[in-house]
């Protein structure tokens, strides 16, 4: 015996052993009363016998004697329960997951509940491509004083150091929110963005990173012009630092290039911006449409007040459509397309904080977060995307990019393509997670994100 | 003496774990069992909470891992001898119990009988002075508990306003069903009422997070989104409250450990084996532990748990305040068991 064990690996001949008695064993169920044989079930006489027992038996209700029709719980039911490797585990999650939901019913609740007027609001999230996930901690005060004024002030810092402190305030002039003044301010840190050189060929190789301090004040008007349809009309000025980046893994921008092949790497700049953005949102959720689109365009003036002779147009459009397939609207084909270019005026220059990059989980998820750099670009994505339930989806996506000196400078054979897969859970109805895995020619690259834009 | 105890062990676990493939003893009875009598007197448990997302993540994830490492099972499928249903007679069918009552399939019900369903009284009367006495906002169904003028309690559910009638019907109709069919169901009436006849009570509070009274806005903004008549009342299903302490839901899978008559692990009734053919049929995709409910009731000087369904408003594609999406009635909510 002994040596039979020594040659068959001893777990697979417990498992053996188990299997085959615990088969035996399991031919003698706790049946309660002997079943009538298969020759007897499919007989007239069976049928017989239960009718003349319907009619002897008493009314349900009526004096019936008092007997069990089993003995007693099974034996030794709760201990295959208990060693069962899964019980531990759901005891585990029990606790984790009944802590927290509390908080998620309140969350869920305050998609009808009416919000409160002021208080704190605790969100996950980031600070744009590349910045890592932090809490964003958020004042509120939707009237201020009862003046009407809405007050927010929202701070981040993220596990990357990326900061940003705003203070945003809205003067409603007309009633909902069809007119609103805005002012506002903002400090924002990047700590260690990408740079890998100007153009569509850059090298993977060259990688640097920078870091960049805004400091903003913005004032202007929006407006809410129906349910699908917004405009805005800003003035904007920021201070704009470039220093060292926080990153000890890779060179500094400013130490690895010459400043005078860069603008605004040496001194930064201050730009004084005029903004004007149209917004049709026609999309039916937010964050995980089924039906509609989305289109923005935004078109700015930004001139140079010091750090170097800087003025230029800068053009942006985005648009969105999703696309459902069938009446369920279970399978959506998504597409967007965004398309941005920055226009020097005269002889002058354009930061180069301020040109297109595209790569990171905002633009194109194949490739790293600003992997790309020149004063034009032109993005698509499509996306097909299958609910497998309620509350979760799955999607695959293919996208390809380019970034150009001029918009006439896009070439069919100048795309960077990319591709991936991504899973979309419904934490709780409002608050989509994204988990996407997209492959480009620098390798695979992983996302998690809350309340994905796309 | 290591050697001694390693080889002792290995028979010893084998011995054990063939040992709880033993289940039960069986019983040989010349006359069918119609009353498996549960209802002995028993210490007043403790409520059971339930966790909803708990619960989802236990029946989806949780207890189907279970079942795939359930060798027995597998070994059973293997050579097609299912698990028979410990609770069956003789003939083959369930017996009454606290669980389950012999009706319509049994003895016809008429069609007065059908109709009337659970329903023992006139149903409530929500004129002037009904009381509300608790409110809920938020989630799927928002609705509140209103006692009436006859001093009867009931939770109060409306209609969405873009489907009005469907989940009222609903829910109404599907309680008439499982009645006929044997289960334990709430009186479930269809009521009509007017906001302005009912009074807020004094200790009404809404929100989980941050409590606060419920007022006269909240009651406005609750009935802002559900179905309205045309001469100003709104049609509700008024569901009367169960006679009884409500000890919380009858877990799925396994048994009530503090009630001593729960000897039958619930994944092997025939009755709720059978409740997920009915609810397939229904399309009572809702069908998951919180909608269960356990009542300590009395009855002849006994205490004892009485086990109920409730809540059918998703059942013929009632489901929640939209309409039924297109998972309802695909996956199931029950235990993996059944």
């Amino acid at each position: 015996m002994s040596l039979v064990i020594n040659k068959i690996p001893r777990i697979c001949f417990i498992g053996m052993i188990y299997i085959t008695l615990a088969a035996s064993g399991s031919l003698l169920a706790q049946e309660g009363e002997k079943l009538p044989s298969r020759a007897e079930k499919n007989s007239e006489s069976e049928q017989q016998v239960l009718a003349a027992n319907m009619q002897d038996t008493p009314p349900p209700g009526e004096d019936q004697p008092r007997r069990r029709i089993v003995d007693g719980r099974p034996r030794f039911y709760l201990f295959k329960r208990v060693i069962n490797p899964m019980t531990a585990l759901t005891k585990f999650t029990k606790v984790v997951i009944t802590s927290s939901e509390r908080r998620l019913l309140a969350l869920s609740e305050q998609g009808r509940a009416p919000s409160a007027e002021r208080g704190f609001k605790f969100t996950l999230g980031g600070a744009g491509s590349g910045s890592g996930m932090g809490t964003w901690v958020r004042f509120f005060d939707k009237d201020l004083f009862g003046t009407g004024i809405q007050l927010e002030v929202p701070l981040l810092i993220t596990y990357k150091n990326y900061q940003v402190f705003e203070l945003n305030t809205a003067v409603p002039l007309l009633g909902n929110q069809r007119l609103n003044f805005n002012l506002g301010g903002a400090y924002r840190s990047r700590a260690k963005d990408n740079f890998f050189g100007l153009g569509n060929d850059s090298i993977f190789s060259e990688r640097t990173k920078f870091r960049s301090i805004t400091r903003e004040l913005r004032s202007g008007f929006s407006s809410q012009m129906g349910e699908q349809w917004k405009a805005g009309l800003h003035v904007s000025y920021r201070n704009i630092g470039i220093t060292k980046s926080l990153s000890d893994s890779y060179e500094s921008t400013n130490e690895a290039l010459d400043p005078a092949t860069l603008p605004g790497l040496a001194r930064g700049a201050e730009l004084l911006s005029g903004i004007v953005t149209l917004e049709n949102d026609t999309k039916d959720n937010k964050y995980i449409p089924t039906t509609g689109g989305f289109r923005l365009l935004e078109v700015s003036l930004n001139e140079g007040l010091s750090g170097g002779d800087f003025s230029f147009w800068s053009y942006r459009l985005d648009v969105q459509q999703f696309i459902p397939l069938g009446k369920t609207n279970r399978k959506i084909l998504a597409f967007r397309m965004m398309f941005e270019t920055n226009q020097e005026k005269g002889g002058s220059e354009i930061p180069f904080f301020e040109l297109t990059a595209l790569g990171g989980a905002n633009t194109l998820r194949s490739f790293l977060n600003h992997r790309y750099y020149d004063k034009s670009g032109l993005a698509f994505l499509a996306e097909y995307r299958y609910r497998v339930w309620r509350a979760f989806d799955w999607a695959i996506f293919m996208e390809q990019g380019q970034v150009a000196p001029e918009p006439g400078d896009f070439g069919w054979k100048r795309f960077h393509p990319g591709y991936g897969f991504r899973f979309i859970i419904r934490a709780t109805p409002t608050v989509p997670v994204s988990f996407d895995f997209a492959r480009g020619i620098d390798g695979w690259r992983v996302y998690f994100r809350f309340k994905p834009s796309f | 003496m290591r050697r001694v105890v390693r080889s002792a062990l290995v028979p010893a676990l084998i011995l054990l774990a063939s040992l709880s493939a033993v289940r039960g003893v069986e019983k040989i009875s010349i006359h069918p069992i119609w009353l498996d009598f549960d209802m002995e007197n028993i210490k007043e448990p403790k409520e059971r909470k339930v966790s909803y997302f708990y619960n989802f993540f236990k029946t989806q994830f949780m207890e189907q891992g279970k079942q795939g490492l359930d060798m027995p099972r597998w070994f059973r499928a293997a050579i097609g001898k299912n698990k028979r249903a410990s609770n069956i007679n003789s003939v083959d069918e369930v017996p009454n119990s606290s669980w389950y009552t012999n009706r319509h399939h049994l003895r016809r019900m008429n069609m007065e009988a059908l109709v009337r369903g659970p329903n023992q009284g006139e149903g409530p009367d929500f004129g002037e002075g009904s009381i509300i006495t608790s409110a809920k906002m938020g989630g799927v169904n928002p609705g509140f508990q209103v006692k009436d003028r006859r001093g009867n309690a009931y939770i109060v559910k409306f209609d969405d306003a873009k489907y009005p009638e469907l989940q009222s019907g609903a829910e109404v109709i599907a309680t008439k069903i499982l009645h006929a069919a044997g289960y334990n169901v709430p009186e479930n009436y269809l009521a009509y009422l007017r906001p302005e006849d009912l009074k807020i009570g004094d200790k009404v509070k809404i929100g989980t997070d941050k409590p606060r009274p419920f007022e006269k806005k909240d009651l406005e903004e609750m009935l802002y989104s559900v179905a309205r008549m045309p001469d100003g009342r709104y049609r509700v299903m008024a569901s009367k409250f169960l006679s009884g302490k409500p000890k919380g839901p009858y877990p799925q899978v396994g048994v009530r450990l503090d009630d001593p008559n729960d000897l039958i692990p619930h994944e092997h009734r025939r009755e709720l084996r059978g409740l997920r053919v009915i609810a397939s049929w229904l399309n009572h995709w809702d069908s998951k532990e919180d909608n269960a409910l356990d009542m300590y009731v009395e009855e002849e000087g006994r205490k004892f748990l009485r086990h109920y369904l409730i809540d059918f408003g998703d059942s013929f594609g009632g489901g929640c305040t939209r309409g039924n999406t297109f998972t309802a009635g695909n996956l199931s909510w029950m235990a993996a068991r059944l």
